[in-house]
């Protein structure tokens, strides 16, 4: 399946190597992302703090381009911060006929107009529910076979919009490790609050929270995140050395596909347990 | 046609469908009994005890009359009697008609039952194919999964199914083309599409191309089984029975909230100790699980600490229930005291609790119990036991946050989850397909002021259908729609079953015994109204009695502050006065009564004290009431003699004084009553904005009246809605210890809230301080969440001082009846006989039998109406096998026995000047013959030496 | 912060006064039940849990609500909003106080009033966000050595994975600024 794709400012930096393992595992998969051209910042956490409008327009901005292409396909979102900025500016356009024609003046600066028909996808629902599972398992071959891992699922991309999974004991990443021939840790720590971005300004809670959470994790061989704040916290606030992966660098490694090709010189944890495990 | 017997549909064998059913059995009408599970007794079959007694007295419904048309046994095993059909295992098909001409068709599912209807459950997610096929099959139908279109039709070319339910979005083959390729192989198969979220406009597109319908993900585990059972009904319709019957009454019940699903916070069915109340139940129960031993049903290891949560799914607006369950807290209540009492190993038994809603007149001292045996309540909610919290060795971990926000812990062995009530899946279909009127959550709205009725006629309602019911409002509520069903038939021109010993073979006996057909109601307010009404209308001759010269009670200040009471007082006060088999007695008390029990003979007198006359509720006043001086027999007219079968005491009660000295009465304190009264004549500019101080539980709850008076929360919040729509900036705080708004009643708390009122909540020894002098009132207080103390001038300051009852012991007495503790109507049975004495010929409702608002006055109106007219309809009554008798020639007439008899059935016969025994209420209990030192009393076919052989024989052979 | 100097600052901001009746308004059917505050993973840190906050704000304690650092702590985790049996917006309406606390330009949420504003800045300038710049700025903005200095470890992390690109600007300076004075405009 074809998808449009907004990385979003983190992938263009810190994250890179999230953006890159993205690219390089639907590629892989013979699904095609096509970037939405001109995208911009979503507002992040600053927009909604210091001005609400903002925060709406900023996300119509892209939902603006992406139904511009004219494709009719989905947004896939791979931040989970991204994925609810610009789902919730969604579901307001949608239901608020007001604050659309309200948005639309703003947006007729650049030439863009949002009528909110497009759908808005994280990377984690687009993986587990449009048959990427078998496609996994088929070309996988059980290459992680031996590998215990701890899907870390974090908080947006599954509250407080429930889409695709349980928002207290989500399994969606379940059946994509285990097409891998890796098996899954039972842990409850999968939808724990990491501190997310109060973790930057505060980071004493960012070192308590990460730590109950590695604590939980440390059986496992690697914790698996599917959002660029959840990785910079567990990496950044490492107790015990973990290492910390993004789901498509380990689903790509799981099809044999290079290190380099899927960034993987760029995780700040150290992921060579997980690299020197997998099978040549 | 006239001469039919009539009779009368009860959908549902729990404990209100049981109730009615043998309240219209008993009054001689023909009742078929449907259940759809294997066995009458509902819910209460599981539990063992009930609060207040600790037992289970669920075998008091049975009749105390004729009880030997009736099995006398445990109620939990079964149930029989002469005129009722009991159909278990059944489902009802279809119902179809009017009041006295009702066809029902039904099935039993043994003859092409659920069995016979296998259904293909076909999804990619493995958990969608295991929750469908645990609902599925436990409801009885043979489920097969497949986890592709491909595995689905290798099913469907194996065998036959009757339903499919199919995923649309599948990998390989999708939901659609499986649907055209299964009807090429099975034409007439069911298909049901799934589909999630946004997808729906494909599964419409899939009904044009053959799919019977679709249902939208996340499943409604109600709206699934709706569905299947729709499908199975219209495949089996042809094999049903059918019947025709007068009138319908609606006993289903409802169901218990199912934890593990949604989110699920408590790791219901993950965490090896968290247990519903109703397993827990079992767990206490000596025939349970553990037997004699309270033990870990995984660990077998003896538990020690005990944790109750409330509240899961009940008063939560994530499970869609934004209603309280009514009863949950009871029961936890019964469950930590038994816990504690029965088990001394268990150290430590909390309750977590948001309000404790012990309503009503025995739960608060019931709870005060529990807490005096040790058990701690705690007022905070739990919001999880995981993440992170895992069981160990050591026990689950419960953190929760204390008033001031710091963070407890503790271990507990067990947590058991109080799971709310709500409306089942047989509801929703049956109230779809009768049209009958249903509130915002899917139970049956009866019509304001017909405790029972429906909008449909004919079609009457009761117990857990209509709401979150404890087991004394569904007895109550059934036995009121029993009535309704009577007076159907009974104008339907119906007939009852009378004396069928007289038509067998074995001739007629003659030790018949037979009520004066008549009854007397004492009190004039709207339950004596609503109960007289009701007697009367089934042709039996009332004398109404009143203390007062009005009628209506405490219904005529109140009618303003109730939407309609005013044009149903009206209404009601014309009825009675314009009937011609009520007779009223109006500035008229109760003399004394002669005669015995069933054959009263009563003498009313005019009330002499004028002074007292017009104050309703004087506690030494015999008795009230009376009607406009017009008509009846007035005040000043010489005594008169009443003959009666049954009596009704419906005195009454009102508002209680405050207990404690008010601040120098100071401007503006007012009662709840004077507050409404006030409010009603618009002696308060509700216009301005006001600042009103309102205090619950003034002198309720507490030793000397310990009690919830039920009334005073609802009717609080009432005010203060009403002060916060007069000016929106109207400051109201309201304290409280427990807001009692059970049921369907926490709407108006939530409504308050939502319209700014501030709730303060306080226990007894921190109550806030009110002080007045001329400027007005102030209070002073300290709140526990902000941990700061607090304080506000309010210009109104109403006190919530709950009902006294107005019934004295004398009067009681004078019917053989007694007041209970706290001077209410001693009822026989608190839940299983909430309407009559031991003696079932004496009966009371209103508030003088229990504190309640208007509706559970009329419902205890109209509940004793009903047993009043089943016991008045039978012309004979023939006494049970086993009574006892008296042998007058040892008799010294010491009368020992007479006051140890519970059921008033012992008497000295004035003509004769000996002692007699009153065979209908004998129950042969054998107290009287234990009691009499003389051996004059004894119990036929038990006499001493059997007796004594039988004990030895037990005795020399241990069990 | 001084009950009055907050109510003098609310007063001559009508839209904040109404913005906090709203939030207000929202959790109105609150029951101190604390399953907010016994689930939020930030409890721990908060000066005042959930619970507090929300009935200081039903009883219009604004200068309780204020002085707290209890919102800033909220990490949007939506836990709260999912657990509550009421269903109260709570995320939601700790945003909200966010907003009026930024808005009443209160000193003591001046560290991270800057860095959001550094934060839009960067954005209005390039469209999107550049790490390195933004943090400069703010730093600059913060005016406390000790600020960049916390963050030097990571720096250097960062820099040595090569995620820190001090890049020439793309495109035009003001990449968002119509957009954003439109937005303005539109706001009044």
């Amino acid at each position: 399946m074809d998808y449009l794709y907004y990385p979003g400012c983190s992938l263009e930096g810190t994250a890179k190597e999230y953006d890159i393992s993205c690219r390089a595992l639907f590629e892989a998969l013979e699904d095609r992302l096509t970037e939405i051209p001109d995208w911009t910042c979503c507002g992040a956490t600053a927009a909604q703090c210091v001005d609400p409008f903002l925060s709406v327009v900023l996300p119509a901005r892209n939902l603006a381009l992406a139904e511009k292409t004219d494709t009719g396909l989905d947004v896939l979102v791979p931040c989970s911060a991204c994925y609810l900025n610009l789902k919730k500016a969604r579901q307001d356009l949608w239901e608020n006929n007001a604050l659309r024609a309200q948005v639309n003046q703003v947006l007729e600066e650049d030439g863009l107009a949002v009528n909110a028909s497009v759908r808005v996808r994280h990377l984690l629902d687009v993986l587990t529910r449009d048959g990427a599972v078998d496609r996994v398992a088929q070309l996988s071959e059980n290459r992680m076979k031996g590998l215990v891992i701890a899907p870390y699922y974090g908080c947006q991309c599954l509250r407080p919009y429930v889409e695709f999974d349980d928002p207290e004991q989500p399994r969606s990443m379940d059946a994509l490790i285990r097409a891998t021939g890796a098996d899954v840790l039972a842990w409850d720590m999968g939808a724990v609050c990491c501190g997310a971005s109060t973790a930057t300004t505060k980071p004493q809670v960012g070192k308590e929270l990460v730590g109950r959470i590695l604590d939980q994790a440390k059986t496992a061989h690697a914790v698996v995140t599917v959002c660029p704040m959840c990785q910079m916290n567990l990496e950044r606030f490492q107790s015990r050395s973990v290492p910390v992966v993004y789901l498509p660098q380990f689903l790509g490694l799981s099809l044999g596909m290079p290190a380099e090709s899927l960034g993987c010189g760029m995780n700040l944890s150290d992921i060579r347990p997980v690299l020197s495990r997998v099978a040549p | 046609m006239t001469d039919q017997i009539g009779k009368t549909l009860v959908i549902g064998g729990g404990i209100s469908g049981i109730r009615a059913s043998l309240d219209l059995a008993q009054a001689g009408y023909q009742v078929l009994l449907l259940e759809q599970s294997d066995r009458v007794g509902g819910l209460l079959s599981q539990l063992d005890t009930q609060f207040p007694t600790s037992t289970c007295g669920m075998c008091r419904m049975l009749p105390m009359m004729e009880r030997d048309r009736v099995d006398q046994q445990c109620l939990r095993r079964g149930l029989s009697h002469d005129n009722i059909e009991i159909c278990v295992s059944t489902d009802l098909i279809s119902l179809k008609g009017d009041p006295g001409n009702f066809s029902v068709s039904f099935l039993s599912q043994t003859d092409g039952g659920r069995d016979d209807c296998p259904v293909l459950v076909v999804d990619d997610e493995k958990i969608v194919r295991d929750s469908m096929k645990e609902w599925l099959s436990e409801e009885g139908y043979p489920v097969q999964t497949a986890d592709s279109a491909a595995e689905a039709l290798n099913l469907l070319a194996e065998g036959s199914f009757k339903v499919m339910l199919t995923d649309i979005k599948m990998p390989g083959m999708d939901g659609v083309t499986l649907l055209t390729r299964a009807k090429e192989i099975q034409p007439d198969l069911a298909v049901v599409m799934m589909t999630a979220y946004a997808a729906v406009d494909t599964a419409v597109e899939a009904m044009k191309q053959g799919a019977l319908d679709y249902l939208v993900k996340p499943f409604d585990p109600d709206a699934v089984l709706q569905m299947v059972d729709r499908i199975f009904k219209d495949a089996v319709a042809e094999n049903a029975r059918k019947d025709t019957v007068d009138a319908v009454i609606l006993a289903s019940g409802a169901t218990f909230f199912q934890p593990n699903l949604g989110i699920n916070p408590y790791g219901y069915g993950r965490i090896p100790g968290v247990v519903t109340n109703l397993e827990f139940e079992r767990m206490l129960s000596h025939a349970g699980p553990g037997g004699m031993d309270l033990v870990h049903p995984v660990t077998g290891r003896p538990v020690t600490r005990i944790a109750w949560f409330q509240c899961v799914g009940s008063r939560d607006i994530q499970t869609g229930t934004p209603f309280c369950s009514s009863t949950c807290c009871m029961i936890s209540v019964k469950q930590s005291l038994l816990a504690k009492t029965m088990y001394p190993q268990v150290t430590e038994a909390c309750v977590f609790y948001m309000d404790l809603r012990t309503w009503g007149k025995a739960s608060d001292d019931y709870a005060r119990q529990a807490k005096k045996a040790g058990v701690r309540f705690v007022r905070a909610r739990v919001h999880s036991l995981a993440p992170g919290l895992k069981e160990n060795d050591t026990g689950i971990p419960v953190v929760w946050l204390d008033p001031s926000g710091d963070r407890r812990e503790s271990l507990f062995d067990l947590v058991v989850l109080a799971p709310g009530q709500h409306p089942d899946a047989f509801l929703s279909g049956f109230a779809k397909d009768q049209e009958l009127t249903t509130d915002d959550w899917g139970f049956v709205r009866p019509e304001p002021f017909l405790s029972g009725h429906t909008n449909r006629p004919g079609i009457f309602v009761c117990g857990g259908a209509t709401g979150p019911r404890d087991i004394h409002d569904s007895v109550t509520g059934a036995s009121a729609a029993a009535l309704s069903a009577m007076q159907v038939m009974a104008s339907a021109g119906r007939q009852t079953v009378q004396n069928p010993e007289k038509t067998e073979s074995t001739g007629l006996r003659s030790d018949g015994v037979s009520l004066f057909p008549g009854a007397l109601v004492i009190g004039g307010g709207i339950a004596g109204m609503a109960a007289a009404l009701a007697i009367a209308d089934q042709g039996f001759d009332v004398d109404l009695v009143e203390k007062t010269d009005h009628l209506g009670g405490n219904l005529v200040w109140l009618q303003t502050a109730i939407e309609g009471a005013g044009s149903f007082l009206e209404e009601q006060t014309a009825a009675v006065q314009g009937h011609d088999r009520i007779r009223i007695h109006t500035r008229t008390c109760v003399a004394d009564t002669m005669g015995r029990p069933g054959q009263w003979n009563t003498r009313l007198t005019p009330v002499k004290d004028t002074a007292e006359n017009t104050d309703a509720d004087r506690p030494e006043q015999l008795a009230e009431n009376g009607s406009p001086p017009d008509k009846s027999s007035g005040g000043k007219s010489p005594d008169v003699q009443v003959r009666h079968g049954v009596v009704v005491l419906a005195v009454g009660g009102a508002e209680a004084s405050p207990d404690r000295p008010l601040p120098d009465n100071g401007p503006g304190i007012y009662t709840q009553q004077q507050f409404q009264q006030a409010l009603d004549q618009d002696a308060i500019d509700t216009g301005s904005p006001l600042h009103v101080a309102m205090f619950q539980c003034q002198g309720s709850r507490e030793p000397g009246r310990d009690y919830c008076s039920r009334i005073c929360c609802p009717r609080s919040l009432d005010q203060a809605l009403r002060l916060k729509a007069g000016h929106p900036d109207s400051r109201v705080v309201i304290f409280y210890r427990d807001m009692m708004t059970p049921g369907l009643s926490e709407s108006a708390y939530t409504e308050a809230r939502k319209a700014g009122v501030v709730f303060v909540p306080y226990e007894p020894g921190n109550t806030p301080e009110l002080a007045a002098d001329n400027t007005g009132c102030r209070v002073n207080w300290t709140d526990p969440i902000l941990g700061r103390a607090m304080e506000m001038a309010a210009d109104y300051a109403v006190l919530a001082t709950g009902i006294q009852p107005g019934l004295s012991r004398d009067l009681a007495r004078l019917f053989g009846a007694d007041l209970d503790r706290s001077g209410f109507f001693d009822q026989a049975d608190i839940k299983w006989r909430p309407v009559e004495a031991m003696d079932p010929r004496v009966l009371a409702c209103g508030i003088c039998l229990e504190p309640g608002n208007l509706a559970l006055t009329l419902a205890s109106a109209r509940a004793a109406a009903a047993k009043a007219v089943s016991l008045l309809s039978r012309e004979t009554f023939f006494p049970g096998k086993d009574t006892a008798r008296v042998r007058s020639a040892f008799c010294s007439l010491c009368q020992i026995c007479i006051d140890a008899c519970p059921f008033n059935a012992r008497f000295i016969d004035p003509e004769t000047r000996t002692l007699k025994v009153d065979p209908l209420a004998c129950q042969g209990c054998g107290i009287c013959a234990a009691a009499c030192p003389s051996g004059a009393a004894v119990v036929t076919d038990r006499s001493l030496a059997p007796m004594i052989k039988t004990i030895h024989a037990v005795l020399n052979q241990p069990l | 912060m001084h009950l009055t100097d907050i109510r003098e600052k609310l007063a001559a901001r009508p839209d904040l006064t109404r913005q906090l009746a709203q939030v207000k308004e929202q959790v109105a059917t609150c029951i101190q039940c604390g399953t907010c505050s016994g689930s939020c993973p930030n409890a721990g840190f908060m000066d005042m849990t959930p619970r507090r906050m929300w009935r200081a704000v039903l009883t219009d304690r604004v200068d309780m609500v204020f002085s707290s650092q209890t919102f800033m702590l909220c990490a949007s985790c939506y836990v709260c909003t999912l657990r509550c049996p009421r269903g109260l917006p709570l995320t939601g309406a700790m945003a909200e106080l966010k907003q009026v606390a930024f808005g009443l330009n209160l000193d003591r949420f001046k560290r991270s009033t800057l860095f959001y504003k550094a934060f839009m800045d960067n954005i209005r300038q390039y469209g999107r966000v550049r790490e390195t710049e933004m943090m400069a700025r703010y730093f600059l903005a913060v005016k406390d050595p000790r600020v960049p200095m916390s963050y030097t470890g990571m720096g250097i992390k960062l820099m040595a994975k090569h995620k820190l690109h001090p890049h020439l600007p793309t495109w035009g300076p003001g990449r968002l600024a119509p957009l954003f004075d439109r937005a303005k405009q539109q706001e009044r």
